[in-house]
């Protein structure tokens, strides 16, 4: 998890997580994955996101104001981070080839389990 | 010419109906008579079906959200199961794959069966994770799923991939409202004797046409509804062709997409289809001999009006020019009033 300061440090100010757009819920919600331990999940409407970081997969920066009482988080604002995405992308096709690499099942059509 | 035109036309559609045939099935073995279980899991706003073949052999349909792993797994526990034989994941979005790295850490999986169409989320990088370290010889069990190929999980039950189609579907091909990973997903169907389930994840209308046009296997008596009841899934031609008796909805109360949709909870009723949903009705179980009839029971029980009304999609109608208030989107909009009626069969 990538955040300058986390919700205990910050008795007002602000907080910075990365997310993912999950997915797009049927072209009106943006469904962001926040990048802490627990995959928070948070709806967005599409139209809140950055034009260069709306679609499956982009990633983002989002910056929380924190209320010192309450504990109330504000979305003040949101980034793309289009380097971010690169680099999860990268580790992602390697992965994937490590795995396909070991991957010997080829054509093999009929599994008896 | 009209006139010639329309007939034309009568006659194609004649024709079509007269000697479509899909194409023809794998042989399939002859069930045990023994009880086949199908648990449609309630797993909020994400798909979770754990399947328990007679013998013993397991299989499980996604993982819903992350965080459901601890409940998916005591939903195994309930009936017994200490192991997956199969665990397919539909596609990599966080309410389909979300506790698949948590089900995989907690229990022994043997086989994944999946699109292999990325996305870029932790949770996908976790869920590779989970299988290079936890899945014994990922180099014969990571399984990319392929039309044609069958799984046979013995005592006559065998699940067969109906889709991805090759080639994938590519973002520049996608109707409004569409997605690689929904587009793709795994789709399968189990059979079992006369029983049989089709199991969409998020495939919508542009997959269920591609499945018709490549003369898939759709007819069957029950059907996971596609895409937790998306406007986009569930077309009325691919129910007409389909014919299905009953169908389950596997979807969130506090969902903000409209999931199930008005739209395709009217096509379902049209077709005289009838509706389970987890929303409403909880853990939904589908218990069946391999013969003709079969059992559905449901955890809890809703009335017929609620589950054929829809729920309302969350629009953002603020005249905010940039930021949202965390809470501020405002919660998900309810179904219809609750009633008490029965509705189990």
């Amino acid at each position: 998890m990538t955040q300058r300061k986390t919700d205990s440090e910050a008795s007002s100010g602000g907080v910075e997580v990365r997310a993912v757009v999950d997915r797009i819920e049927d072209g009106d919600v943006a469904v962001l994955s926040l990048d802490d331990e627990a995959k928070t999940q948070l709806d967005v409407p599409l139209k809140q996101l950055p034009d260069d970081a709306n679609s499956d997969g982009d990633h983002l920066l989002l910056q929380f104001d924190v209320d010192s009482k309450s504990g109330k988080r504000t979305l003040t604002s949101i980034e793309a981070a289009p380097e971010a995405r690169a680099s999860a992308e990268d580790r992602i096709k390697k992965m994937q080839e490590r795995l396909a690499r070991m991957s010997g099942a080829g054509d093999k059509k009929n599994f008896k389990l | 010419m009209a006139v010639l035109l329309a007939l034309v036309l009568i006659g194609g559609l004649w024709a079509y109906f007269k000697f479509y045939k899909p194409a023809p099935g794998p042989k399939l073995p002859p069930p045990s008579g023994e009880e086949l279980s199908i648990h449609v899991l309630d797993v909020g706003q994400g798909d979770a079906i754990l399947i328990v073949a007679p013998g013993g052999k397991t299989a499980l349909v996604d993982a819903s959200v992350p965080g459901s792993g601890k409940k998916i797994l005591a939903a195994m526990a309930r009936a017994g199961v200490d192991h997956l034989d199969l665990l397919v994941t539909t596609h990599a979005h966080a309410d389909h794959i979300g506790g698949a790295d948590e089900v995989i850490k907690g229990t022994k999986v043997y086989k994944v069966l999946d699109s292999k169409v990325p996305n870029t989320t932790k949770n996908y990088e976790d869920f590779l994770d989970a299988i290079e370290g936890r899945v014994e010889n990922p180099q014969d069990n990571f399984i990319t799923a392929a039309p044609g190929q069958t799984f046979d999980l013995g005592s006559g039950v065998v699940i067969s991939v109906l889709a991805p189609i090759q080639p994938l579907f590519t973002k520049d091909q996608l109707r409004s409202g569409g997605n690689e990973p929904n587009a793709n997903s795994v789709v399968t169907r189990l059979d079992y004797g006369e029983f049989s389930i089709l199991l969409t994840g998020d495939a919508e209308a542009q997959t269920e046409e591609r499945m018709m046009e490549q003369g898939a296997r759709l007819a069957a008596k029950v059907l996971k509804v596609g895409h937790h009841g998306s406007k986009y899934a569930s077309s009325e031609d691919f129910l007409r062709q389909a014919k299905f008796k009953d169908a389950v909805i596997s979807c969130g109360a506090d969902n903000r997409y409209g999931h199930p949709s008005q739209e395709a909870l009217d096509r379902l009723k049209a077709a005289g289809v009838k509706i389970y949903r987890t929303d409403l009705q909880g853990e939904i179980t589908i218990k069946t001999l391999g013969k003709e009839d079969y059992q559905i029971t449901t955890e809890r029980q809703a009335a017929a009006d609620e589950l054929y009304a829809g729920r309302k999609a969350q629009k953002d109608d603020s005249a905010k020019s940039g930021f949202i208030q965390y809470g501020d989107f405002g919660p998900a909009p309810k179904a219809s009033p609750k009633s008490k009626a029965a509705n189990s069969r």
